[in-house]
């Protein structure tokens, strides 16, 4: 577990917005692509992607639909909603605000402060 | 919600013994990557429902729950609430009719008679009909504004109850009505 990413919290949100908005998925889909595209570290436990995903539908950034999944069994289908979509867009932004500020605070040398 | 669960746990369980686990490794192994079960099925719970709204509802369960396992003590209940309720909705009913037939403009006030019912506000009826008689109806008696509740009094206690043996001749309190002044008969 050495090399197991600290997920910041409120960042689950993002990771599964994103990962939602490259196309519909199960709760399982789900946490493999994040796995996928974060290179396999695996960043959360995994039953907790479902209260945060229940917490997602109630806001409306995602639908939830039932269908079949590849081992023939009921399972939820997620998909992004415009409303989804635009805190996808709000997430990603305020993202890289706070990483271009902590990088710079980072990188800043003695001198220049 | 537990159905989702499966599924996931068995898509998992898959996967890791395509990794080469055996089935029993696999299962075991998907079930404590994923966590706790309880926990988060009641955290997905809270997720849709919200703290009160959770609470109440598990209370609700627990109540039913408790109404299964003592079915004798259920039954009883049930009875009783179906005969008093029906009771009362009958009873009513049967009063109305006569009122009615006195008093047209009051009998807009009062539930119609079951004749003209149809099935949901006969439910709406009983319910009307319970709280009616215990809270808002005189009492049925024809004329009970004619009513009177006789009290006697002296120095000492200025309204007492009267026992029927006082009550009879040779005091006649047939004046009473225009002598004192009487309660008239509410519910007491």
């Amino acid at each position: 577990m050495a090399n197991q990413a600290q997920l910041l919290p409120g960042t689950l949100v993002l990771l599964i917005l994103k990962a939602v908005s490259l196309g519909s998925l199960h709760g399982y889909g789900i946490l493999l692509r994040i796995g996928q595209i974060s290179g396999d570290a695996s960043v959360i436990e995994q039953g907790a992607l479902y209260p945060a995903l229940f917490r997602l539908v109630r806001h409306g950034f995602l639908t939830a639909d039932w269908g079949t999944s590849d081992n023939n069994r009921r399972a939820k289908f997620y998909q992004l909603t415009t409303t989804g979509r635009k805190r996808l867009r709000e997430e990603v932004a305020s993202w890289n605000r706070l990483t271009a500020a902590i990088g710079a605070v980072l990188s800043a040398e003695p001198e220049e402060v | 919600m537990n159905e989702e669960f499966r599924c996931h746990l068995q898509l998992r369980a898959h996967d890791l013994e395509r990794q080469g686990l055996t089935r029993a490794q696999a299962e075991r192994r998907a079930r404590i990557e994923f966590g706790g079960l309880d926990r988060y099925t009641e955290e997905c719970r809270e997720a849709l429902a919200g703290r009160l709204l959770r609470e109440l509802l598990a209370d609700v369960r627990y109540g039913l729950r408790q109404l299964r396992r003592n079915p004798g003590f259920t039954a009883v209940a049930l009875a009783t609430l179906t005969l008093g309720i029906g009771a009362n909705t009958a009873i009513r009913g049967r009063l109305e009719a006569p009122r009615a037939e006195r008093a047209p403009a009051a009998a807009s006030r009062s539930p119609p008679t079951s004749d003209q019912r149809e099935r949901p506000s006969e439910m709406w009826r009983a319910i009307f009909s319970a709280v009616d008689a215990v809270l808002l109806r005189p009492l049925p008696f024809p004329q009970p504004e004619q009513l009177v509740a006789v009290r006697e009094s002296d120095r000492q206690f200025p309204s007492m109850s009267v026992s029927y043996p006082d009550y009879l001749p040779p005091c006649p309190p047939i004046a009473a009505p225009a002598v004192s002044s009487p309660t008239p008969a509410h519910r007491q």
